[in-house]
């Protein structure tokens, strides 16, 4: 089922942040949101997690659909190795296909230790791998390979191609060599009427 | 090794120091030594009405405190996720904090009588530091953590375990030992107060009415101990439920070092 955003507005304190969003996504379609900071990419992604609301405009196709995402921060608990990181979210997966699935993005010396002790490239790759392995029918990522080096960032992108079965993903991201890689279509911002739209 | 060496050594100084002072007053009515003190305690130990008084003490401020513990944690959680049940206790947990103890320990001798008055003292000190410290530590959760766990349809008790757990146990641990050395204090103060039959507040009122300096000093020893021992027991108990994970990820990290 197509996701259709129809009128969405949103504004802090008065001050518009976006206004007037029509887009369509159609179903297992990759989209990727271009814009410089401050142009509410975050919001306009917090808002289909239904972690705000806007302020004008509705939304068909998400009722009832599960969500996955990355978020900006990593989000982990630090206190859990991946592993359990990725059961807390997705009780499902089974050891042996979890463990598998870890190595393709970390090495077999780091699965035991809590996210704590990760660094940030590690976590980022924690995160990815949680939202990818999580049931959720509709992928929303934020900035998914911040912080990954050019080797790492190589393959996650693979690893989401690989893993996103077909699944509808908008995400974020500054740098166009990633959208090119995963043949996102841009939905880009246009700052005289402050508003996102398909680009052509 | 050496840190254990000056410890006794500076324990051994003061226990020295109040012996001499003892001495030099020369009055066993006004200080006695370490030596007697010592002396008082293995004569207690000997008899039956001790260990009488101990239990029931222990008893009724134990049980004050794991029923205050209870109640604290519930409503504590209660207010965290109903705000208005919050507002609504607020005054009550106000109102307990700020009337003195003393006043509680008249009005309870009224309700209760003496036999009830170390449990109701020891519940009522207990009680709000427990709620008011379980409510900000369940504030204190992570927001960023709780957001992810409502994308991602994360159920209750997981989150409950891995989100809000390690937010609370700081708190909750350091709530409880205020809370431990309190309830003693005020439990075996009521006591001397309410004097009930065969508690330990009442061995210390009739060291006061027999002179017997040396018999209060050695119930002192006692009530300190056994404190120290409830303390212990509480914490190594608290910790091992709220602290669990945390141990077991450092020695996982220690072993995965070792091997690095």
């Amino acid at each position: 089922m197509a996701l259709a955003i129809h009128d969405f507005g949103k504004s802090y304190g008065g001050v518009p942040v976006f206004r007037h969003v029509e887009l369509l996504l159609e179903e297992g379609g990759v989209y990727c949101l271009r814009a410089p900071s401050g142009a509410g990419k975050t919001t306009l992604l917090r808002i289909l997690m239904g972690l705000e609301r806007p302020d004008e405009g509705w939304v068909e196709g998400l009722k009832g659909r599960q969500v996955s995402a990355v978020f900006q921060e990593d989000r982990l608990c630090p206190a859990l190795n991946a592993a359990e990181n990725i059961r807390l979210a997705n009780p499902g997966c089974s050891r042996e296909a979890l463990h598998r699935e870890l190595l393709e993005l970390l090495w077999e010396d780091s699965l035991a230790k809590p996210i704590s002790t990760f660094s940030g490239g590690m976590r980022r790759r924690v995160s990815l791998l949680r939202a990818l392995l999580s049931p959720g029918e509709l992928l929303l990522f934020d900035e998914p390979f911040n912080g990954l080096d050019d080797q790492s960032r190589q393959a996650a992108v693979d690893y989401v191609k690989k893993k996103r079965n077909g699944r509808t993903l908008l995400f974020t991201t500054h740098h166009p060599e990633e959208a090119e890689a995963l043949r996102a279509r841009c939905v880009i911002w246009v700052e005289s009427l402050k508003t996102w739209r398909l680009e052509r | 090794m050496k840190h254990l060496a000056k410890q006794t050594g500076i324990l051994l100084f003061w226990l020295a120091v109040w012996q001499v002072v003892a001495w030099l007053v020369g009055r066993p009515i006004f200080l006695v030594g370490p030596l007697e003190t010592v002396q008082a305690f293995f004569r207690l130990l000997g008899q039956a009405a001790f260990w009488q008084s101990v239990v029931s003490s222990l008893g009724r401020i134990g049980t004050g405190f794991v029923l205050a513990f209870s109640l604290g944690l519930l409503c504590g959680a209660g207010a965290y996720a109903w705000p208005l049940f919050g507002e609504w206790i607020a005054p009550v947990v106000t109102m307990i904090r700020t009337i003195p103890v003393a006043s509680f320990v008249i009005l309870a001798l009224i309700w209760t009588g003496a036999d009830g008055l170390a449990l109701v003292i020891s519940f009522l000190v207990v009680f709000p530091m427990i709620y008011l410290h379980t409510l900000a530590g369940l504030q204190a959760a992570d927001v960023q953590l709780l957001e992810m766990a409502e994308v991602f349809r994360i159920r209750f008790f997981p989150k409950v375990w891995h989100i809000y757990r390690p937010a609370l146990a700081p708190y909750l641990i350091s709530a409880c030992k205020t809370a431990l050395g309190m309830c003693w204090k005020s439990g075996v103060a009521a006591e001397v107060i309410g004097t009930p039959d065969h508690s330990i507040g009442e061995k210390l009122y009739m060291a006061k009415i027999f002179f017997s300096t040396d018999e209060l000093f050695a119930w002192t020893a006692v009530v300190i101990l056994l404190s120290g021992l409830f303390e212990r027991l509480v914490l190594y108990v608290l910790e091992r439920l709220m602290g669990e994970d945390s141990r077991k990820n450092r020695s996982k990290d220690a072993a995965g070092e070792r091997k690095g």
